[in-house]
């Protein structure tokens, strides 16, 4: 697996956060991104959907090919509770995380 | 660990199925994408080929997601392996463990048996918390749980007032010893046969001989019930 850690990581917790408001399927997941995050964030759609994957390995969410708006199937991903204890985990120390960062930056 | 299980054999299982579907998936998203860009103003073939840019590339992205499951795969099989090498290679170990599972397996399942028996299957009687068993006690020297007097039983039963019905029973003799194991079995299911119950005409109202026949009410002391 590549070593891009912290990046998965962010892009992982986004993605269980979408979808802790409810199911979705991919296009909906980084269009709800971009959305929230006002244009700040972009998922790059060649890591979205490794990482949808890897979520579901792991058992933090599951899929199910469903049929959506335009008459197309497309599969949409459920956040399973081992996803929603792994949401409460990461938000924690992503918190954590990003307070010990602004302490740091902000001495002076 | 047990969800990891399950996405283990269901991404075995299921390979083939999952490539088509991821396939199916990613297309999705770039006809989302087009759509969405032609309401952003771009023409259908800008926005098409805005959306496959933005995608990075179907296959690559396909790629990529059959490599993220067969990361999984690969690390799962390899723990399994290593698992069953580590038990190989300390063979007194592994028959330790697998001995102590079957023990405590076992002996799990013969105690729910009998706690089945005694505590959680009812029993074949209507109500059967309402029934108890009424016994003698001997006042001088204190000894409880005292068979009662035969005699005894008809003023019990006249008397009372807080049963529903009463009924006295004789219990089997006692197997003699020295049996052989077959004969002695024998023996108990013909002396099962024996415990006499008189009836009493309220009692057949709500209880059904299991086994045998039952028999028209008599007054204790007159007949004594005939072993059925």
């Amino acid at each position: 697996m590549p070593k891009t850690d912290l990046l998965q990581g962010t892009l992982d917790l986004l993605i269980l956060k979408i979808l802790a408001l409810g199911p979705n399927h991919g296009w909906g997941i980084s269009n709800r991104i971009r959305q929230f995050s006002r244009e700040g964030l972009c998922a790059s759609q060649g890591s979205l959907y490794p990482a949808l994957h890897r979520l579901e390995m792991r058992g933090h969410i599951r899929s199910e090919m469903a049929p959506s708006e335009n008459n197309r199937r497309a599969r949409v991903y459920t956040l399973t509770e081992a996803g929603r204890q792994q949401l409460e985990a990461e938000t924690q120390s992503w918190e954590q995380f990003a307070l010990s960062m602004r302490r740091v930056l902000r001495t002076t | 660990m047990l969800t990891r299980l399950f996405a283990y054999v269901k991404g075995l299982v299921r390979r083939n199925a999952i490539d088509a579907e991821v396939s199916e998936e990613l297309r999705f998203h770039v006809e989302m994408e087009t759509q969405a860009n032609v309401e952003r103003g771009m023409t259908p073939t800008e926005a098409r080929r805005a959306a496959l840019r933005e995608l990075g590339g179907v296959t690559q992205t396909r790629e990529a997601v059959r490599g993220v499951r067969l990361v999984f795969l690969d690390s799962f099989h390899q723990d399994l392996r290593f698992a069953v090498r580590s038990l190989r290679r300390s063979p007194a170990f592994a028959l330790v463990a697998i001995v102590t599972l079957a023990l405590v397996i076992g002996g799990s399942t013969a105690i729910f048996s009998a706690l089945y028996g005694l505590v959680f299957r009812r029993l074949p009687y209507p109500d059967p918390g309402r029934l108890v068993m009424l016994w003698d006690y001997n006042l001088k020297s204190g000894e409880e749980h005292l068979p009662m007097m035969e005699s005894a039983f008809p003023i019990f039963e006249r008397e009372a007032r807080s049963f529903e019905a009463m009924a006295p029973y004789t219990p089997p003799p006692p197997p003699r010893p020295g049996c052989t194991r077959s004969r002695s079995g024998a023996r108990r299911s013909a002396s099962r046969k024996r415990v006499a119950l008189t009836n009493s005409s309220r009692c057949s109202v709500s209880l059904r001989s299991l086994a045998g026949r039952s028999f028209p009410p008599t007054p204790f002391g007159e007949a004594r019930a005939s072993p059925f």
